[in-house]
């Protein structure tokens, strides 16, 4: 485990290739801080070490301190004893997922992924069968109403919609999914990686598609919108496992 | 045109509304109950405990779940005493009513709660996949709690369509030509044929409009609606 961690810490310093910017730098300790590779309240190395570090700028570094504390993953002190530490999300909710990312195994993450994709995809072609003007607006409301975390929008969006399926058997599988996958799939962390990443827009399509009648439209939309998410989550964890 | 309701269908209209009239006079009790709480002022939501007994006595037969759902009372809770299951097996519903919770609640949403709170009626919802207590497919019969004269909450009984069909099923079959049960948006609870399953939704338009009149009625094609009392349930025959 030592070492293990101790060589993923020495990916997380790697110099970059001369292409990358302050976003790179950005995604590279946001990953650290989610997976547990940073620590809460651990201090970062000075903004000249970084720089060499990473091979990047000074400027660069500081660019990306802005953005990583505008997302309150890094809080930089002054005065004596000051500098940038880190600051992980809170404490429970970071246990939570560091603990399941550490038990995330690949083969797994797509099985369940499959399955939830499966079910989700089931939901929205039944939907499209069976949704009358009532239940569309039901799902447009929920889309727009839910406020908060992405992973709680998420759950709220396709219980509806299965739902709206008639089926409580797939509202029920949607309801062990998301406490099963959808924090760690819908984890805000895959949406800073990814800046033109846009679910909203993403259910405005589903949700189009069942309102249209189109079941198989509304099922494969629907499946993709999950693979996209899958694929980020996998490319993340590939990134930090790398040896 | 001009073709006379079949005895059978009248039958299967009345077997519905005695079922439903059931599950609301259940709710009616409940309501009676929960609104001689307000009579020496607002309770806390913790008095609704004495609501128990009753509500636990309620489930069994059709009644799979029951109880009183009030807004928030004298310490700034909601009251909620539900209870889920039969007589033997039964489980008290706790509703997570934190908004900063990702398994939140949003009662007033609920056509169950917000239905009866708006027009003072009491409401069938459903059926509906009821992913709020039972995670069942379900109707639901709701009537207003009100604290003189004011809404204080609602009382209801929950009744799974699964049960409700097989309830309905003798008088369903003995009415031989295609039929259906459905509410006055279409959506079917018990069906005699594949095509009209629980759950599935007429599209027909004459059939969506005549729905929403509630009045018996002849349509192109020769379905035949007989409406349930003064439910927003109908029975459709087709020739």
């Amino acid at each position: 485990m030592g070492t293990s961690r101790a060589s993923a810490r020495s990916v997380v310093f790697a110099p970059l290739d001369p292409h990358s910017r302050a976003e790179t730098v950005v995604r590279r300790l946001t990953d650290a801080i989610t997976f547990g590779l940073l620590t809460d309240a651990e201090q970062l190395p000075s903004e000249t070490d970084l720089a060499a570090q990473f091979g990047v700028s000074r400027v660069t570094v500081r660019e990306a301190l802005v953005a990583l504390r505008q997302q309150n993953l890094v809080e930089t002190r002054r005065g004596r004893g000051g500098g940038s530490f880190v600051r992980a999300p809170t404490a429970a909710a970071d246990r939570s997922l560091r603990s399941r990312l550490s038990e995330l195994s690949l083969p797994n993450l797509r099985d369940t992924a499959d399955h939830y994709a499966a079910v989700a995809g089931a939901a929205a072609r039944l939907a499209a069968q069976r949704a009358d003007a009532d239940d569309i607006l039901r799902i447009e409301e929920v889309d727009a109403d839910v406020a908060g975390p992405l992973h709680r929008m998420e759950r709220a969006y396709h219980l509806e919609v299965a739902a709206v399926a008639q089926s409580a058997r797939l509202a029920r599988e949607e309801i062990r999914f998301a406490g099963e996958l959808g924090t760690l799939l819908w984890s805000p962390i895959l949406q800073t990686a990814d800046s033109t990443y846009d679910p909203h827009a993403e259910h405005r399509a589903i949700t189009a598609a069942i309102a249209a009648g189109d079941g198989d439209l509304a099922r494969r939309l629907t499946e993709e919108h999950i693979e996209t998410a899958v694929e980020r989550l996998v490319t993340l964890h590939l990134t930090l496992v790398e040896p | 045109m001009g073709q006379t309701i079949t005895s059978e269908t009248t039958a299967l209209a009345a077997r519905v509304t005695t079922l439903a009239e059931a599950a609301f006079a259940t709710a009616d009790g409940l309501r009676r109950r929960a609104e001689d709480l307000f009579t020496g002022g607002r309770p806390a939501s913790a008095d609704l405990a004495v609501l128990r007994p009753w509500v636990t006595e309620a489930l069994g037969g059709l009644i799979n779940g029951a109880g009183v759902i009030t807004v928030p009372l004298a310490d700034g809770r909601p009251g909620l005493e539900w209870w889920m299951g039969s007589p033997a097996q039964r489980s008290r519903l706790t509703l997570d009513l934190d908004p900063a919770s990702d398994t939140f609640v949003d009662v007033g949403r609920q056509p169950w709660y917000s239905v009866p709170r708006d027009t003072g009626r009491r409401h069938v919802t459903g059926p509906y996949v009821d992913y709020v207590c039972a995670e069942q497919y379900a109707l639901t019969f709701t009537v207003p709690v009100t604290d003189h004269g004011t809404f204080a909450g609602i009382a209801g009984a929950d009744v799974f369509v699964g049960d409700f069909e097989r309830a309905l099923r003798p008088a369903l079959r003995a009415v031989g030509t295609p039929v259906a049960l459905v509410n006055t948006h279409g959506r079917v609870v018990a069906g005699s044929t594949a095509h009209h399953l629980a759950g599935s939704l007429i599209r027909d338009a004459h059939i969506r409009t005549a729905l929403l009149t509630a009045l018996p009625a002849v349509l192109p094609g020769g379905v035949r609606l007989t409406p349930c009392g003064t439910l927003p349930l109908a029975v459709l025959t087709w020739p």
